[in-house]
């Protein structure tokens, strides 16, 4: 259930590409790698999903753990690229008003820019 | 077993080398340090042999040796792992290397010693504190199993045992363990009347924390059920009771419904569940989730809705390990998977249901190597018109 992360780094944040399912330990990879980023300083993060064919409830507790983590950092975290399946689970968890979602990579990273420019 | 028979050792030396096959047989031969004795030294020259010569001549230990290039490539983590597993593994590397002996003893070694600076003690030496070291954890893993085995048990006996009397309607339930404990729970309430509530929940996080959120939330829900006047005020009370303690981001998603036998009224609240299927003829509506899962929000905003079962009707409850069930593929077994099943068995009771349901998503992730999640499924069927 290999995830594989790939990682884009920007001026001021940071693009993980993931590769795979997002359950089992694969969620405790996602967070550690997320601690790493927040030890660096670099706590504006976007998960790109668009790659990941689903997401088990583990890892979606992860997902709002480091959500809480990059905030408390004085970051976020931004998701863009949900897949179909990714996107009904976050329908039905309600979360989709919790996250911060993108369609564009475009979007995502301009909405970065505006908040720094406000 | 006295101490002299403990100490007499069967060697398994895997080493390709003829060179160091002799030299590495003759430090054994010499090492006799007090409490320890090579009885025999079996040899094979690649690791694939070892797992037999393991099994047929019950050797004590292994001697895993390693040339430099092998060492280097990283080819023989894999020959650790799964020695490791049958008896203790010595390295003997050709490459002296911290990172490389920090992976093997990672994957399972229990010493890494390089082949150039072998003495017979320190050879002697690792053997003895190897052996101990791997009958240590053994014990350590077999406490753990069978403590794993009792709460597995304790969760079963938080199950309902029997079925609630409900006029009218067949009530059914399946749960499938993924693991030893898990975090799927189903429960039915009498609450008096002709009222019976149902509920079908999954606490996120698998093992003891999903286990202990899972037994957390059923036993709130048992003493809570019979004194809220609707499954709204329910899932709130249950909500503000998980949310006691918010050290973790655990959360627990909820089907919680109460069902008037005489009418055929259902009433529920989806908290953040997957949505459940209500099947009446040729007709089927799904009853979708109306708030978010508990223990994540203060206040959420969930609600509540009414079906009615009419006579042949069937609802079907399930968890996300059911339509989450992928093969070898990566297909998932969805809600698709679970209708087919449904439209096999048009006449099956309940119970039978249930267990069909989980049968099939579980026989459908068999080829998939990953682990499974939980399966659990709950059915109700009308059968007199309410």
């Amino acid at each position: 259930m290999a995830l594989r992360i790939g990682q884009r780094d920007f001026d001021q944040l940071t693009i993980l590409d993931l590769h795979g399912k997002l359950a089992g330990e694969a969620g405790d990879a996602l967070a550690q790698r997320i601690d790493d980023l927040i030890a660096v300083g670099r706590t504006r993060v976007i998960l790109n999903l668009r790659n990941v064919s689903f997401i088990d409830s583990a890892a979606l507790g992860e997902l709002l753990s480091k959500r809480s983590s990059l905030r408390d950092a004085g970051g976020q975290l931004k998701l863009l690229h949900l897949t179909d399946r990714v996107w009904d689970l976050m329908v039905t968890t309600k979360l989709e008003v919790v996250f911060e979602t993108f369609r564009s990579e475009a979007e995502a990273l301009r909405s970065f820019e505006q908040e720094s420019a406000s | 077993m006295s101490s002299q028979a403990a100490a007499s050792v069967r060697v398994l030396l895997v080493e390709s080398d003829g060179d160091d096959v002799a030299r590495v047989s003759a430090l054994l031969e010499e090492a006799s340090a007090p409490g320890f004795r090579t009885a025999e030294v079996v040899h094979v020259a690649q690791a694939d042999a070892a797992p037999a010569e393991l099994d047929a001549r019950q050797c004590d230990v292994v001697l895993l040796g390693l040339s430099r290039t092998v060492a280097r490539s990283g080819a023989a983590f894999d020959d650790i792992h799964r020695l490791n597993r049958m008896a203790p593994v010595v390295v003997l590397s050709g490459l002296d290397d911290d990172d490389v002996a920090v992976r093997a003893v990672q994957r399972g070694a229990q010493d890494y010693l390089v082949k150039d600076r072998l003495t017979p003690d320190l050879l002697a030496r690792s053997i003895r504190y190897a052996r101990e070291r791997h009958r240590l954890l053994a014990e350590q893993t077999r406490r753990l199993q069978h403590e794993l085995k009792i709460a597995a048990f304790v969760q079963q006996s938080f199950l309902p045992s029997r079925m609630p009397a409900a006029p009218g309607h067949d009530i059914g339930a399946h749960l499938h363990a993924s693991g030893q404990v898990g975090g799927d729970f189903y429960d039915f309430i009498e609450l008096g009347g002709d009222r019976v509530a149902l509920a079908l929940g999954d606490a996120s996080g698998k093992g003891i924390p999903g286990a202990i959120l899972m037994a957390e939330t059923q036993g709130v829900l048992r003493a809570e059920a019979a004194g809220c006047a609707t499954p709204l005020e329910l899932v709130r009370t249950l909500n503000r009771a998980l949310l006691h303690d918010r050290s973790q981001d655990r959360f627990v998603t909820l089907f919680y419904g109460v069902l008037e036998a005489t009418t055929g009224r259902f009433t529920f609240v989806n908290a953040g569940h997957p949505r459940a299927v209500l099947q009446e003829g040729d007709t089927e509506s799904t009853l979708v989730s109306t708030g978010p899962p508990l223990r994540l929000f203060t206040d959420a905003a969930w609600e509540e809705r009414t079906v009615r079962l009419h006579a042949g009707a069937r609802l079907v409850v399930y968890s996300d390990g059911v339509t989450e069930a992928q093969d070898e593929d990566e297909r998932f077994f969805d809600l698709e998977g679970v209708r087919a099943v449904m439209a096999e068995h048009p006449d099956c009771p309940a119970a039978e249901l249930a267990r069909r349901i989980c049968h099939a998503a579980e026989r459908f992730e068999r080829g998939n190597p990953d682990p499974g999640d939980d399966k659990t499924v709950v059915v109700i069927q009308a059968t007199e018109p309410g």
